[in-house]
């Protein structure tokens, strides 16, 4: 029978933030300063060295959570060492400095921003380094002679934060650049129009009640026609444009009836100023053209993130390979350059960059990232691997048989983008609206023309069809769902919730089935020591035997124990036997850790009480750990992958809001059943439960689903295996955890890494549909009211180009008072 | 000769400055990158 069977006093744990990445760790109580690792507590004495302490706190003020990972492998600066075949283009200046752009990964907040500018005083010879959010990009300019950029990028390697080849498609991110400035151009000549026509306009409207001279008034006239024509003519050409390509194709496109009134509007405006008679509106056209603009812009700035996203997934290929050149040494090339036939080698703890088999060494292999295995596999000479995991016990040497885009997870990144691609385009709900409504405004401006011309003449009918045209006001009405977006938007980022395509809240609105990768999303995706039996001294032992191996459950172990009581134990003939487990002697005890058929292996005999602990850890799924001392069985750890903390309150919410949730996993389907049941036993209802499904397969089933299902078909995600997976569904929410390029395939990334983030997302989304129906309602009400109104001819034209900005400004305060992600809004 | 024929065209002069000045400003880069100054604006209230 085992001595103890609780844990001892002094060995308590809790989980506490580490103090430099605030990832939650294992710590003792009485432990001060806690950290998950040894790079972050090297980071975080590194900055403390350098005075810049202030990160921490600005840290907090703007993220909470922190970083995601707290050191990044210094050894990739390498591929920094030969600019030319790492294919970066390196600028001189005229004194004598040079500039290079490179993407930096681990940039997540204001602090890292002002981490990374402040190293730069102190790095000899770096003159200044420039970083930029949007793109993840910094700019580093630099004395060559003192400096390079491989030193630099080593350097900030140190605090976390890793330099790569820009992967510029450099055609391509210039012309977005372009364009984005054009739509720039685009609204502030727009507005240069739209402010000066108004005071003409307003000028005008003033003139008529204290009598202005007939020929002033020819003049404002002309003079504000042609600021209107020019409007039309430098920003509204965006609109003419595209009309004029959709009536030459033949195909329906909303700015076909934009175009048509914009040219009703010059001539109306023309034939006005020709005449001298009647109300003028160039003003409002020059308004109508800049207000367009700005949705243009919105538009094309979501599309552009869409794209950016893209270019950042493709980005992984950027990863370093360090290969065997013929001269027997090695260089360190990007991954995308490897060939079919290179010899690589790839250290511990490395990502392995390409597919191939292994020509040399055994180790075990992280899959998790591919397949959501959360065990490691076991791999050996000839065995193939795939590109993307990550090696994890000893070094291998690998013949590579498929590279870049023809690896597996290359293919794997196709497929993201032609789920992308196939998406609903995107069509804003104000092109549905705006569509119809400018048909039903020109009938009922033709209508009111004519009925008033024949009952009280043309001069009045222009007037009344005028106010009628100025009144009607479709901006705000397309202005209203973009709008409520953009604020639902900003506030779910403050909350961590990155949200690349606002069309996802809409759809979330509605239930519909919900999709839950397992491992990484329901449960936190790291083996864990989730139970000990045995006492301290056999804890502490097992401890140092397993310390400094690179295996998960090495690590869990290190995480459960205190390492700094165990490292006065000196350890020698430490053996660690793959797949089975360690021995050593440890202050000359023999210390066997391991499975059963390990320590059975090094003649420890069991007993039925211990036997019995592991036939029950086993019903639960869980792995155990055996410590043997000298022979004799001490204790045992059981180890799992816990589900989150937050997993069963957001499932039991998520459902109650009438999602149908299913489980889809690439783990074994026992394991997958063993978490169904017990979420089932919490009272959660999970409708499929779905294991050993390869990417493919979970591709194929979120596409059935999305044509079966009644609602929307959302997946909740990580790791590769479920990027392709997450594009194709209507909404794809990448959680934090898993890997870079999930996220940005998936249009909605929870930062936060927390599941609870889905249930607010869809209480928001329903806020969003709300608000946005809301302002519809308030602008068709207005519309609807207002056009009768001038259409009876009460309307003056002055007041109703008083009420059009009134009603535009209504709708904006609605839709800035939507409750989608605020404080008071209950998730 | 009335002075408006005069003052609208300069009015109109001016603003087209303006206008000719912020198209430079965007064709110059400033508006590229909106983020990272927002960002880089709340660090200054902390620098040591």
């Amino acid at each position: 029978m085992p001595r103890t069977l609780e844990k001892p006093k002094d060995l308590l744990r809790t989980l506490r933030p580490c103090l430099h990445c605030g990832l939650p760790t294992f710590a003792a109580r009485e432990e001060t300063r806690v950290f998950c690792c040894n790079g972050c507590m090297g980071a975080y004495a590194l900055i403390h060295e350098l005075g810049l302490e202030n990160f921490y706190a600005l840290r907090s003020a703007r993220q909470p959570n922190g970083l995601e990972s707290g050191v990044t492998d210094e050894s990739r600066a390498a591929i920094l060492e030969d600019l030319d075949a790492a294919g970066v283009v390196v600028h001189s200046m005229s004194d004598g400095l040079c500039a290079v752009r490179l993407a930096v990964d681990g940039l997540h907040c204001a602090a890292c921003t002002w981490l990374i500018e402040r190293m730069q005083p102190t790095i000899p010879g770096l003159e200044s380094a420039q970083v930029r959010m949007s793109d993840r990009t910094i700019e580093l300019i630099y004395a060559p002679d003192r400096t390079r950029p491989a030193i630099i990028a080593r350097r900030l390697a140190k605090i976390g934060y890793s330099l790569s080849p820009w992967e510029v498609d450099s055609d391509d991110d210039y012309g977005t650049l372009k364009q984005q400035r054009e739509h720039w151009v685009g609204i502030a000549t727009a507005a240069f129009f739209a402010a000066n026509g108004m005071w003409i306009g307003v000028a005008l409207y003033a003139g008529e009640s204290t009598g202005m001279s007939r020929e002033h008034e020819y003049f404002l006239r002309w003079v504000g026609t042609l600021l209107a024509v020019l409007a039309v003519l430098f920003p509204g050409r965006l609109f003419l444009e595209t009309a004029w390509q959709a009536i030459r194709t033949r195909t329906p496109h909303v700015d076909v009836p934009i175009a048509l009134s914009l040219v009703m509007g010059v001539v109306g405006s023309i034939w006005g100023a020709a005449q001298g008679v009647g109300h003028i509106y160039f003003d409002s056209l020059a308004s109508l053209i800049f207000l367009l603009r700005i949705g243009r812009a919105i538009q094309f700035q979501a599309q552009y993130r869409t794209s950016l996203s893209l270019s950042q997934l493709l980005r992984w290929n950027s990863v370093t390979a360090r290969r065997s050149e013929p001269d027997g040494t090695t260089k360190t090339v990007p991954a995308n350059r490897l060939k079919v036939g290179d010899r690589i080698e790839v250290e511990p703890g490395e990502t392995i960059p390409a597919d191939g088999f292994i020509t040399q060494g055994c180790s075990s292999v992280d899959t998790s990232l591919l397949n959501g295995e959360s065990q490691p596999a076991v791999v050996a000479i000839g065995d193939s691997v795939v590109g993307g995991t990550t090696n994890i016990a000893s070094s291998l040497s690998i013949a590579v048989t498929a590279a870049g885009l023809g690896s597996r997870v290359g293919k794997l990144m196709d497929l993201v983008r032609d789920a992308s691609s196939h998406r609903t385009p995107w069509t804003m709900a104000a092109d549905r609206v705006s569509k119809w409504f400018v048909w039903v405004v020109m009938l009922l401006a033709f209508v009111t023309w004519v009925t008033w011309t024949a009952m009280a003449g043309v001069l009045i009918a222009t007037q009344h069809t005028m106010a009628l045209l100025t009144i009607a006001c479709p901006c705000a009405l397309a202005l209203a769902a973009p709008l409520v977006l953009t604020v639902a938007l900003g506030r779910a980022a403050r909350k961590q919730i990155w949200i690349r395509d606002g069309n996802c809240l809409e759809r979330l609105a509605t239930p519909g089935r919900l999709w839950l990768d397992k491992t990484g999303t329901l449960t936190y995706g790291r083996i864990r020591v989730l139970d000990w039996y045995g006492d301290d001294q056999a804890l502490l032992y097992a401890e140092a035997v397993e310390r400094g191996i690179h295996h998960p459950v090495a690590q869990a172990i290190g995480a459960f124990t205190n390492p700094e009581k165990s490292r006065s134990l000196s350890t020698t003939e430490v053996e660690h036997r793959l797949g089975k487990g360690v021995t050593g002697l440890v202050e000359n005890c023999w210390t066997v850790v391991g499975s059963e058929a390990w320590l059975k292996h090094n003649g420890v005999a069991f007993s039925d009480a211990w036997l019995a602990i592991q036939a029950r850890a086993f019903t639960e799924n869980r792995s155990v750990v055996w410590v043997a001392m000298n022979g004799q069985v001490r204790g045992l750890f059981e180890l799992g992958d816990p589900l989150r903390d937050d997993a069963v309150e957001t499932l039991r919410r998520i459902s109650a809001k009438g999602w149908k949730l299913g489980i889809l996993s690439g783990d074994r389907q026992e394991i997958v059943d063993i978490l169904a049941t017990s979420l089932r036993d919490e009272g959660v209802a999970i409708e499929h439960a779905i294991g050993q499904q390869s990417p493919e397969d979970k591709l194929a089933i979120i596409r059935q689903s999305k044509s079966n299902s009644v609602g929307p078909c959302a997946m909740v995600g990580d790791g590769v295996n479920d990027a392709a997976a997450l594009a194709m569904a209507d909404v794809g929410m990448a959680i934090r955890g898993g890997s870079e390029q999930a996220l940005y395939a998936a249009p909605i990334f929870l930062a936060n890494g927390r599941l609870a983030s889905v249930n607010e997302l869809m209480s928001a989304s329903m806020s969003v549909v709300r608000g946005i129906r809301r302002c519809f309602a308030a602008s068709l009400i207005y519309n609807a009211v207002m056009l009768t109104l001038a259409m009876l001819g009460w309307i003056h034209p002055l007041i109703a180009a008083v009420l059009m900005p009134i009603s535009g400004l209504t709708v904006m305060i609605m839709a800035m008072s939507t409750q989608a992600f605020s404080k008071s809004s209950s998730p | 000769m009335s002075v408006l024929y005069v003052a609208l065209p300069l009015a109109l002069l001016l603003g087209g400055s303006a206008l000719v000045a912020c198209l430079f400003c965007i064709r110059s880069g400033q508006y590229d990158d909106l983020e990272t100054p927002s960002v880089k604006l709340l660090n200054d209230e902390v620098e040591p």
